[in-house]
């Protein structure tokens, strides 16, 4: 995934802290689309979710670029309070890395700053209601100029 | 293709407090601080002559100024009671307005002893409490020697 966009490069960049941190096992360089199979244990993946860049200088551009971590799964059963919760614990031990002292609030991803994050809603309500399916979107927004 | 420094954020700088001397700080960072603003301010003195089209002028002495406003919290708070201590007791603070960590090397920001000056507080309704502090140069000696404002680069 080089040369393909910054956008790109910050999802790999949080792909591989998450990697680090013991989130996800390796980082791929595909564009998941999970099986129902692999969806039966908990899924977290990071994609590229846009980069919007505004000329800030006579010289360069500011860059704001989004990602998006999914946490997801399938659920055997959806009103379990127990099942429900290995998953969205895990979306907000994620999040948690961006508080405070977190490990991630620092770091700076293929060069480019945190500033912010949004998951609204907090899960995918529809997803749950016809596929069983927990999932979760954490949006990350990191600036950094060109 | 990856982002290189080609221009950064306020909020990847940091802003130290000394708690130890000018001569062997101790840097403490004041991670509180939302905004910050230093102002390198020189006075310039008119020089109005006969001759020539213009007025020049030329340069005096010059006075650094430091502001930020600071995420005030409950409780216990050292940076806080520091700088209440500088307002209200005059007690110099040495700052340094860095552009990145005080351990890298090629670090470089201002640096210079002031005193508190203002410290208000805005509650507003739905907002999180800031103290919009205000702080100006101070004489200072140490060992008998003027402690000046420098423009510091981590060697």
């Amino acid at each position: 995934m080089s040369a393909i966009g910054l956008d790109s490069e910050v999802a790999e960049a949080v792909a591989v802290k998450l990697v680090t941190l013991g989130f996800i096992e390796a980082v791929d360089t595909h564009y998941p689309l999970p099986t129902e199979e692999e969806l039966e244990s908990l899924l977290i993946y990071v994609v590229p979710a846009g980069d919007v860049a505004t000329k800030v200088s006579r010289g360069g551009n500011k860059h704001e670029i989004k990602v998006s971590v999914i946490v997801t799964q399938l659920l055997k059963d959806p009103r379990s309070r127990d099942q429900f919760n290995v998953p969205h614990q895990k979306k907000v031990d994620i999040q948690a890395l961006f508080d405070g002292e977190g490990a991630m609030r620092d770091a700076k991803m293929a060069g480019a700053s945190y500033v912010g994050i949004a998951n609204d809603p907090p899960f995918n309500d529809e997803h749950l209601r016809t596929n069983n399916q927990y999932t979760a979107e954490i949006t990350l927004t990191y600036v950094g100029f060109k | 293709m990856a982002f290189e420094e080609d221009g950064m954020i306020g909020g990847d700088a940091k802003t130290y407090y000394n708690t130890g001397t000018h001569a062997i700080p101790v840097w403490v960072e004041i991670t509180r601080i939302k905004d910050a603003k230093t102002n390198i301010n020189k006075k310039m003195v008119e020089l109005p002559a006969r001759e020539g089209k213009g007025i020049g002028s030329r340069g005096s002495k010059i006075t650094p100024e430091l502001s930020f406003s600071y995420l005030y919290k409950k409780g216990t708070d050292t940076v806080f009671d520091a700088l209440m201590d500088s307002l209200g007791n005059n007690t110099p603070i040495e700052f340094y307005a860095a552009d990145d960590d005080v351990a890298t090397s090629g670090t470089e920001g201002l640096r210079c002893v002031m005193e508190v000056s203002s410290i208000p507080m805005n509650q507003g309704l739905e907002d999180g409490v800031y103290l919009d502090i205000e702080t100006k140069y101070a004489r200072v000696t140490e060992s008998d020697v003027l402690i000046e404002w420098d423009w510091h680069v981590i060697p």
